[in-house]
């Protein structure tokens, strides 16, 4: 195992992430969205929360941080830590390297009671995710998406919410959650990265050399999900809530395989303020507040998501199929292929700017398959027709119209 | 240009005053593809009085008017919106009005000088007629009322409504639907001529510049104004006490949110150099951290309890006209809460290995904003505006000591003078 260094010297931080890549099932997710609020309550070195705040803290303000991720059949938890980069302390010190031993230790040495997690912090975060899961309804964009998805996916363990079930949380214990997460770490892949200016001084902490699964590299291409069902009639789901405001979801089945020319066909469709959706179905017609398209790589489907007033249901439906039908009849300009191309290079062009958006970059090539640099991406969608998303297009068929609407 | 520098962040920071005196900072990042500018008028919600310095009158405008300005001044007369022009250049452009000033910006990765055009363009071409300014005033009443609902906006200037009786830092930033109802095209163009003068402003810049040649190009786009005389701002007389204890109102939130404040009562005898004001805001910062922050006993305590599910968001806030402190947190009981809080503000230990440890968090965050064009951009814009160098932050770190940090923390912190705004759910 070794550490994934990418050298650079435009930032005052160095950002340390680990990545923990394991496979999406029904029957794990909702103990794996829980591991990461267990391992941040403490570890055999720092007991507490509060002790490892307030070693933060001493680390001159240092910032850890974790997230949880499905991409296609794979489940990614995510760790970070950022700290400042050496040549800025006031003192002596490399501390990039505690930062990478304090991440590991967080990661893989958690505190442990009796040889598995602390009883107490697992009953107290089952708590908090059940809470979670319970106020998935709170917020109804998210809420609308997540229905839209579990219902396009039907069986697929891609569907899944990303916090689990509360059926499957309440079978979880101190005990089984431990066991389980000793048999992910033997069979994960493990990405570590580091991107700043100190790489060169960072050494694998030896507490991770024993973990994860060197074989994983080959299950790369397994990332990506088969295509959607083809289906005569789209599914039609309507979701009742207390909303005031309606949200329409439109899952597509993308057949096409050239994911170039679906990202330049999902960017007219419905990428940005330049797209047929935004400008036809707020700009002309009034018809939304909100609406964009979102192209999904790994899974071969496009949502569309849209916030409508209740009254506007039919038409806004009607008119978001004119631009599907539109786009299939070959109705594209040469602008809107500039605009939209221009809108994903930029894109591109931004990635370096950011350090965790290096980091992820990075890491869809080292275990997702996504093998393209950002300049061969860059010629590939340069390379990309009209005819080419006339084809995409006319690949694209609905298998999901979901609807929330008001209780009355 | 004048240039200042820290050599261990490699940071140098160029100034210039323009002989029209508008004084641009410009803070350049090397290999950064995003730039960012900011253009702020030193206008903000509280100078509705004040003496016109060209005429020398005294001038007494409504509520509200440096906010409908800052709507306004996007309108060009050839009828193209510079805002809605700026984002079809892929420029992601803004304006927003605080208390004391009012500013203009936007950030991209190209067609940074076509922004600029634009940008210095829409700022010296007021265009307000009575139509265009009677159309904006249904869409502020709006964004009033939006206000109005705000539960955290309420709670925040509800704190302020405690704190002073007269002064204008307690009104609401857009006005209220009856003090807007006076402003009128000449309005504009009077508080436009005397405060959006060159010399009444701030421009950061910060990206990958040379900075003389960026300096060249804003001149080039600067048009030539008549010098004005300092503007004499009229505000009323110091207060000396807070003005009430407690305020509660009802809205639409799950759980209770509550804030508690405080006047920094000492402030207007230590208005000093530049430095001597941010070795006061970052230890005030401080001491917040070490008695209430996430590594405090009694958030530890609180959290514990479950009265508080996530840590409490704290700032100090200052003007050559006021300065205070809120502490904002969400808990199902607020007041026993507050309790608690205010007295271990006024009570709790910090040790000196606390306060070292906090310094060094202090000193990390200070550095994490070199990162971001924006977030430099922003700090230098909001510390000129109150007459500090943001560098001299991370000197006045060198120079406060514990003893330091336990003399302002008892000019500040004393229960007897606290006050706590309360928004609780709506009924039913």
């Amino acid at each position: 195992m070794e550490i994934n260094k990418i050298k650079s010297k435009k930032f005052v931080t160095n950002a340390i992430a680990i990545y923990l890549t394991t496979k999406l099932d029904k029957e794990t997710i909702t103990m794996n969205a829980l591991i990461p609020e267990i391992l941040k309550r403490g570890t055999e070195n720092y007991k507490t929360q509060l002790d490892i705040s307030k070693k933060l803290e001493d680390m001159y303000g240092a910032v850890f941080n974790f997230s949880r991720e499905k991409v296609g059949n794979f489940f990614v938890m995510k760790f970070y830590i950022s700290t400042l980069e050496n040549k800025y302390l006031p003192e002596e010190k490399n501390l990039a390297q505690e930062g990478i031993n304090l991440l590991a230790d967080i990661v893989f040495n958690p505190l442990k009671e009796d040889g598995v997690f602390n009883a107490k912090y697992v009953e107290q975060e089952k708590e908090n995710r059940k809470k979670e899961i319970e106020s998935r309804k709170d917020d109804k964009d998210a809420y609308a998406y997540s229905r839209a998805l579990e219902e396009l996916m039907e069986d697929n363990p891609y569907g899944s919410f990303i916090y689990g079930d509360i059926e499957h949380l309440e079978k979880i214990d101190n005990k089984n959650l431990y066991e389980h997460y000793q048999k992910l770490l033997k069979e994960c892949k493990i990405d570590i990265f580091v991107d700043g200016c100190d790489v060169d001084d960072i050494a694998l902490p030896e507490i991770i050399k024993q973990h994860g699964d060197p074989e994983f590299k080959q299950l790369s291409d397994e990332v990506k999900n088969k295509l959607l069902n083809e289906v005569k009639e789209p599914k039609k789901v309507i979701d009742k809530l207390d909303v005031t405001q309606g949200k329409i979801d439109i899952g597509l089945r993308v057949s096409d395989e050239d994911k170039y020319a679906i990202l330049v066909y999902n960017q007219i469709l419905g990428g940005d303020a330049n797209s047929k959706l935004f400008q036809n179905v707020r700009e002309k017609n009034g018809l939304a507040y909100t609406v964009r398209s979102t192209y999904s790589k790994y899974n071969n489907f496009i949502m569309i998501r849209t916030g409508i007033q209740l009254e506007n249901f039919d038409k806004c439906l009607k008119v978001i199929e004119d631009q599907l039908a539109d786009l299939q009849n070959g109705k594209v300009t040469e602008k809107e292929m500039t605009d939209a191309k221009e809108c994903l290079y930029a894109a591109l062009r931004e990635i370096d700017e950011n350090q965790l958006a290096t980091i992820n970059f990075e890491y869809a090539r080292e275990t997702l398959a996504d093998d393209d640099s950002v300049e061969d991406k860059e010629k590939k969608i340069r390379a990309v027709t009209i005819d080419d998303v006339i084809r995409v297009a006319k690949g694209v068929s609905v298998n999901l119209v979901y609807y929330l609407t008001n209780e009355k | 240009m004048e240039v200042v520098e820290n050599k261990k962040l490699d940071i140098k920071v160029y100034k210039e005053t323009l002989d029209n005196g508008c004084q641009v900072i410009i803070i350049p990042r090397k290999d950064r593809k995003r730039k960012y500018i900011i253009w702020a008028t030193k206008y903000g919600s509280i100078d509705s009085n004040f003496i016109d310095p060209t005429t020398n009158q005294e001038m007494h405008v409504p509520d509200g008017v440096a906010h409908y300005l800052e709507h306004k001044m996007f309108e060009q007369e050839n009828g193209v919106d510079s805002l809605y022009k700026m984002m079809s250049l892929g420029l992601n452009a803004n304006a927003y009005t605080t208390t004391d000033h009012t500013a203009y910006l936007f950030s991209c990765s190209e067609n940074f000088y076509e922004g600029l055009d634009e940008l210095m363009d829409y700022f010296q071409h007021p265009y307000f007629t009575d139509e265009n300014v009677e159309k904006e005033r249904g869409i502020i009443g709006q964004e009033i009322q939006m206000y109005d609902d705000d539960p955290e906006w309420s709670l925040y200037i509800n704190t302020l409504r405690c704190l002073y009786k007269n002064n204008p830092v307690r009104l609401d930033t857009a006005g209220t639907i009856e003090t807007i109802s006076h402003i009128t095209k000449e309005t504009l163009y009077s508080c436009y001529n005397t405060f959006y003068h060159p010399s009444n402003t701030i421009m950061c810049v910060s990206g990958d510049f040379e900075p003389n040649e960026l300096l060249e190009e804003i001149k080039k786009r600067m048009l030539p104004r008549e010098k004005q005389s300092e503007i004499k701002r009229i505000y009323p007389e110091y207060e000396n006490d807070i003005n009430q204890k407690y305020i509660e109102a009802k809205k639409d939130v799950n759980m209770p949110i509550f804030m508690a404040g405080y006047r920094d009562f000492s402030k207007t005898e230590i208005n000093g150099t530049s430095l001597e004001k941010a070795k006061r805001d970052i230890t005030v910062k401080m001491i917040l951290d070490m008695l209430v922050g996430g590594c405090s006993d009694v958030y530890q305590k609180l959290y514990n309890e479950g009265l508080v599910k996530t840590e409490m968001q704290y700032a100090y806030e200052t003007s050559d006209e006021y300065a205070h402190v809120v502490v904002q947190g969400e808990s199902k009981e607020p007041q026993t809460v507050y309790d608690q809080i205010v007295d271990a503000l006024q009570n709790n230990e910090f040790t000196e290995a606390d306060f070292e440890r906090t310094k060094k968090k202090a000193y990390g965050e200070n550095v994490y904003d070199y990162d971001d064009v924006i977030a430099i951009g922003r700090t230098y814009i909001n510390t000129a505006i109150q007459g500090i160098d943001a560098l001299d932050y991370i000197t006045a770190l060198n120079e406060i000591d514990y003893e330091y940090a336990k003399k302002v923390r008892g000019e500040i912190f004393k229960k007897d003078k606290a006050v706590l705004s309360v928004v609780k759910p709506n009924e039913g």
